[in-house]
């Protein structure tokens, strides 16, 4: 019978590897071993997770080993789940999008995988999202932050028109406002009046998480 | 009077002509000057082969690049491209209809004909007009999207990469049937008379795939396009707009007489470490920041940044100017106006 740390180092290393076979035996001695499915989560999965993000970042890993973890993640992320004693309190709820006009989502994918390997609620709308569902998105779900990727110039100055809704609707600046993608700069986030910009997934966890403190 | 096609070839082969060379890749943006929107123009190879040479006219760039967007090539195996009024066309494997579903369809693609197929047959068309037209003054580079580039568009990036580890033989089977065909539409740009093939290898880039995995997916069965381009004594130049892009990797597959980039490359700190390193290597196309100077800047940022550049990596030879990707088709033109402006007023500094 392998310990808890044993458990946990386990499901880390097998969502590392992209291994999503061992991620599931794992996931299911952690069930059976009755382990707080919130510490397996964190613990375990979404360690896994943060450790290939890093990597990712570093040059050390590319998309296909970042999209094998993910899956990993994913299987036992939904086998954990139904297990969690009470809902955990996330540091915020994001609802994010590829803007309109523009479908290329694989940059938003990779930033969604990292923010809920750290328990952030991510509300994922998508590419291709018209201006208003991300406002009434967030007003159905009462989010934190709105983020907005493009990979294209033909449609990232549509990003000022979601800030511009926010600003009408009495939104901002409870709401914040982070975008991202390889054609956007910081200096194009102020310029839509975004509250944060981040130029990779690693990166846009933490300037969520500094949003989220309010600096 | 030197032409732009010498200036060019004279920069491609590490010398001096009267100035740099300045290409700004005005392609889905050259529909503008004749109001033409998007979708029309890059479904009517007329209208668009028309519409490069007016622009080049109001602007006055050295070359043309036959670039039309990045869906051309899967839609030659019917995969369905969607087309905006106002933006660039893309697959609808990017909207949730790609062409190859489940890891059994990598297996079902087969040859298609290059020159009848759906798209490809459009461009060699733009090729044929812009090269009997401006190909004895101008420079004239076909383009192509390598293989795995071109995989990924009736796939999806993520999946692909998920089953080049989860299924390599069907992935492979799949890049060898896209490549022949990649291989003849290469061969009738060049009989259409284009002077150079671009080569698209973004996957070559550490944001994307390790150096082996491209090894594997893409360079063993891209480097016999470049050969063939060679064999026509046409010119092979690579684009990679990705971030910190493989040189050593590029190099190896594909000799390139050029590499076009928008980011400095792995392993390279500065304009000058990228001429130290590289510069005779190969000759160096870029990098004229799209988003930030030529969609956002003013023509003041704009020869700003393309006199740093002349001064770091034009001495002796060996740069264009361009920008490093295509330039923006929503950017003010008077932007790709001010690269050449700026190519005409830092020349060559003679010794």
């Amino acid at each position: 019978m392998a310990t808890k740390e044993e458990i946990l180092a386990g499901l880390a290393k097998a969502v590392i590897d992209g291994d999503v076979d061992t991620a599931k035996k794992w996931a299911q001695a952690a069930i059976d071993s009755n382990i707080d499915a919130f510490e397996a989560l964190t613990k375990g999965c979404q360690q896994g997770m943060k450790v290939m993000g890093d990597r990712y970042s570093a040059g050390e890993a590319y998309i296909p080993e970042i999209m094998l973890s993910a899956d990993a993640m994913y299987t036992t992320m939904d086998m954990l789940r139904p297990h969690l004693k009470a809902k955990a309190v996330a540091p915020g709820t994001i609802v994010m999008g590829v803007i309109e006009g523009d479908v290329h989502d694989i940059g938003k994918n990779i930033v969604k995988m990292m923010l809920e390997a750290s328990s952030v609620n991510v509300v994922d709308l998508g590419r291709d999202v018209p201006i208003a569902a991300f406002v009434d998105k967030v007003k159905e779900v009462n989010a934190n932050a709105i983020g907005m990727s493009s990979l294209m110039t033909t449609c990232m100055f549509k990003m000022k028109d979601v800030v511009d809704m926010l600003v009408e609707q009495g939104l901002k600046p409870k709401v914040k406002v982070m975008v991202g993608g390889a054609p956007i700069s910081e200096e194009f986030a102020k310029s839509v009046g975004a509250d944060g910009y981040a130029p990779d997934a690693a990166e846009a966890v933490k300037v969520f998480e500094k949003l989220m403190r309010g600096a | 009077m030197v032409t732009s096609l010498e200036r060019i070839v004279a920069a491609l082969t590490m010398q001096e002509a009267d100035r740099v060379p300045a290409g700004p890749l005005v392609c889905g943006a050259a529909r503008r000057v004749y109001g033409i929107t998007y979708d029309k123009a890059a479904r009517n190879p007329e209208l668009w082969a028309r519409s490069l040479i007016q622009s080049q006219k109001m602007i006055g760039h050295d070359g043309f690049l036959l670039l039309v967007d990045l869906s051309v090539e899967c839609a030659a195996w019917g995969q369905s491209v969607d087309y905006p009024i106002e933006s660039t066309p893309i697959t609808k494997a990017l909207k949730g209809d790609p062409l190859i579903k489940t890891t059994e369809d990598y297996e079902k693609l087969e040859y298609v004909d290059a020159r009848k197929a759906n798209r490809m047959k459009d461009v060699i068309k733009i090729a044929e007009i812009v090269a009997k037209e401006k190909g004895k003054e101008l420079g004239v580079m076909g383009f192509v999207y390598g293989p795995a580039g071109t995989l990924s568009m009736m796939r999806g990036l993520d999946k692909m990469s998920i089953d080049l580890k989860r299924n390599p033989s069907a992935v492979k089977k799949a890049l060898k049937v896209i490549n022949d065909v990649l291989l003849d539409y290469t061969v009738a740009q060049m009989e259409a008379g284009v002077h150079a093939i671009v080569l698209d290898v973004l996957f070559a880039s550490k944001f994307i795939w390790s150096r082996s995995v491209y090894d594997e997916f893409e360079g063993q069965f891209c480097t016999k396009i470049a050969d063939e381009v060679r064999k026509h004594n046409c010119v092979v130049i690579l684009h990679n707009c990705g971030q910190a892009t493989y040189f050593d990797t590029m190099i190896k597959w594909y000799k390139p007489t050029g590499i076009s980039i928008h980011y400095l490359p792995d392993g390279v700190t500065s304009l000058q470490d990228l001429k130290e390193k590289w510069g005779k290597q190969t000759a160096i196309l870029g990098l004229m920041d799209c988003p930030k100077t030529l969609y956002m800047g003013t023509e003041e940022d704009v020869i700003r940044e393309a006199k740093a550049q002349i001064e770091a990596l034009a001495p002796g030879g060996g740069f264009l100017l361009c920008s490093g990707c295509e330039f923006p088709p929503n950017a003010s033109l008077l932007n790709a106006r001010a690269m050449v402006e700026a190519c005409k007023m830092f020349p060559y500094k003679k010794s």
